[in-house]
């Protein structure tokens, strides 16, 4: 039968796609660093994970709030990422980044209306949004937040 | 903003050659599996339509209603799935059709099955679950989606990349379906063929629901030099797009300023920077779709005599200005459907504001800043009342209270500068004043001012958005007149001045008569200092919100 041929091949396509696929999850998984302190995770100076702890943190110490809504697929969060990671210490005194897992963490996603990847909010020390944009690297957040 | 047409619709073309392509490819490949080209225009159309309006739309959907976007993605990618199904069993898409036919006696429309109504329904799926990276200048689109600041602009320049998308898609598309005619097992036209097709869309929908789509994009992005990924980021760093984009996304600090005394009408675009800001960004509702001036103000008024108004009734509600001897009334009635009337009186800039949904008529001088310029409906509403913006700096203001609210002017803590109006009926104001001139209908817009467009808001308890501690002490819309003196307030009801024409009262130290005019004016004299005091007439719920400890006056 020729149609059980076609189903057959596509079936070995997705078959593959989804072993690709979860060899990159489980890369990713790797490359990540070990988590320290669950709570509580610096990636470079002034730019953590996200984390409860972290965010009320920041607003103890009067800090104003950064949300990066970050995901490794989408190639701009990526570059900022990577730019983060590198000049990070450049920024500011009193601001913390924080970087919003884009694919899973859904509470965060609903209660501040997140809707695209590479999301960026600004918060005042006492959480309220002053100003959202999407996507743009170090630089452009440079200017957002002067 | 031309200049950005082209870059967005090359931009659209790259994209297809990153790695966001990839959950939606085999779909695109599978399209035209058994020979029906209509079935590619389907997904392709079908795609291009709803990812405009999801990249436009999806953040003021998810605002207004709740919904979180992860929702709206699932339920794209189910619909997928019912549609991958019907594919592959055919039956159950004849029950459907049967099912249809038998309770709701309707019969589908039918057409001949060219595939463009299944890939239209495809498309639109993928269209929301597509969410391709992008580069700055859809980002600057994105940003003003995320702020509920759409313009006509952003509507173009979303769809003119959506459109660059679909060149490259559709060739693709018509490569697979080349590809799969050339293997001669494959008949085209047949059931089996379409029944792939579904198995593919299943495997699609499967794909992307378990995320698995994102780990191989992540996977790939990895695995590729960035100078292949970012193709059309790169292309668009590459050409000088910085002030075009920063038109776009406006903000006051870009605007030259302009000295006092001076004449500025531009299209600016509302501020959107909240520092400093009288409101929280969250308790502002989109009102209207389209951006500024959704409703459309009247910018070139004309007026007619008492005689040629004579479509106006003796009961019709109207706005009535009495200033420097030129008497002109605005009748409700066109005020509905603008809300701002930006009008010259005796060479002085006055513009008339009226919330449809508070009751509340104010006059303002047009100023910012010292520099005259217009007002227009923002489509912002903050407790149900009008947001205004400015033409000169694009600042948003409070109707009720007359404060710069969002922007420069609330950084400097603006007030529009208030000019009596007052709201009466056609009969006692032209009784008073025969000489007075009227608004007419000619306003440029065609508009049925026979029509109220609320329904019957004015009557019922309902409320069209929040209200922040709505006060329930009273029906919400009993119409009341709020006087505000040394920062205390007081709410009269108007139905107090049925039975006398003069109260007096004390707000605070402070003791005031209200007196109700022929005219149908009530006059507040404070009468230590023999000053006026302009009232506010509006509903009792919109200056309870905006007065929250506001007294209310009982006789």
């Amino acid at each position: 039968m020729k149609s059980t041929k076609i189903f057959g091949i596509i079936g070995v396509l997705f078959i593959a796609l989804f072993a690709i696929s979860f060899i990159g999850r489980i890369n990713n998984k790797a490359n990540s660093p070990q988590t320290v302190l669950a709570d509580f995770q610096e990636i470079s100076p002034h730019y953590f994970d996200y984390s409860e702890g972290t965010l009320a943190q920041a607003y103890g110490n009067g800090n104003t709030v950064l949300f990066f809504a970050a995901t490794a697929w989408c190639n701009t969060c990526s570059a900022l990422d990577k730019e983060l990671k590198e000049r990070s210490a450049l920024l500011p005194e009193g601001i913390t980044v924080l970087k919003i897992d884009y694919d899973n963490d859904s509470v965060n996603k609903a209660k501040y209306g997140i809707t695209q990847q590479h999301t960026m909010i600004y918060l005042d020390s006492q959480g309220n949004e002053i100003k959202r944009w999407v996507g743009g690297g170090f630089d452009t957040l440079v200017a957002q937040i002067n | 903003m031309f200049l950005l047409l082209p870059i967005a619709f090359i931009s659209g073309v790259l994209t297809v050659f990153s790695p966001c392509v990839l959950p939606i490819l085999p779909i695109i490949l599978a399209s035209g599996i058994d020979g029906k080209i209509w079935r590619i225009r389907g997904v392709i159309v079908g795609l291009v339509v709803s990812f405009t309006i999801a990249a436009l739309l999806l953040a003021t959907v998810v605002r207004l209603f709740g919904i979180p976007a992860d929702t709206i993605r699932n339920i794209a990618v189910l619909l997928l799935v019912l549609f991958g199904l019907s594919m592959v069993f055919p039956i159950i898409w004849e029950k459907t059709q049967v099912f249809i036919e038998k309770y709701w006696h309707a019969k589908p429309i039918q057409t001949q099955n060219s595939g463009f109504g299944g890939g239209f329904v495809t498309g639109v799926s993928l269209g929301v679950v597509w969410t391709p990276c992008i580069g700055p200048v859809v980002a600057a689109v994105a940003t003003l989606a995320a702020v509920n600041s759409l313009s006509f602009a952003s509507v173009l320049i979303v769809l003119s990349y959506a459109l660059g998308t679909a060149v490259p898609l559709y060739f693709i598309a018509k490569g697979g379906r080349a590809a799969t005619a050339r293997l001669g097992f494959i008949k085209t036209n047949n059931q089996k063929i379409r029944q792939v097709f579904g198995v593919i869309i299943l495997g699609t929908a499967l794909f992307i629901w378990t995320g698995a789509d994102r780990n191989l994009q992540a996977w790939t992005l990895a695995h590729l030099p960035a100078s292949w990924t970012q193709l059309a980021t790169t292309f668009e760093n590459s050409v000088k797009v910085d002030t075009q984009l920063d038109q776009l996304k406006g903000g006051g600090k870009l605007l030259k300023k302009a000295n006092h005394g001076e004449t500025v009408v531009r299209d600016v675009s509302l501020q959107d920077d909240f520092t400093g800001a009288k409101v929280k960004k969250e308790d502002l509702f989109q009102g209207c779709f389209g951006g500024k001036d959704c409703i459309p103000s009247i910018d070139k008024p004309q007026f007619e005599s008492v005689q040629e108004a004579s479509w106006l009734q003796e009961s019709d509600v109207v706005f009535a200005i009495d200033y420097m001897g030129v008497q002109r009334a605005y009748p409700q009635r066109i005020l509905n459907w603008h809300e701002i009337v930006n009008d010259t009186i005796v060479s002085d800039p006055v513009a008339i504001t009226f919330c449809p949904l508070c009751g509340s008529a104010l006059a303002f001088e047009r100023k910012v800043d010292g520099v005259i310029t217009e007002l227009g409906v923002s489509g912002k509403l903050h407790n149900s009342d009008l947001v205004m913006y400015d033409r000169y700096e694009g600042n948003l203001w409070q109707q009720i209270t007359g404060e710069g609210i969002v922007g420069e002017a609330a950084r400097r803590n603006e007030k529009l500068k208030q000019v009596p109006i007052i709201t009466t009926t056609w009969g006692e104001w032209k009784k008073e004043h025969p000489n007075t001139q009227v608004l007419s209908r000619e306003t440029g817009y065609s508009r049925n001012y026979d029509q109220y467009p609320y329904g019957t808001y004015e009557q019922d308890d309902q409320l069209l958005f929040g209200v922040k501690g709505l006060d329930k002490s009273f029906q919400i819309k009993t119409v009341v007149y709020g006087v505000e003196i040394d920062g205390l307030s007081k709410a009269y009801p108007e139905s107090v001045f049925d039975n006398q024409k003069i109260i007096e009262d004390q707000i605070g130290n402070v003791k005031l008569q209200l007196e109700k005019l022929d005219s149908g004016e009530i006059k507040v004299t404070n009468l230590e200092t023999q000053e006026e005091i302009i009232p506010i007439r509006l509903f009792w719920f919109a200056w309870a919100a905006f007065h929250p400890d506001t007294q209310l006056y009982s006789n």
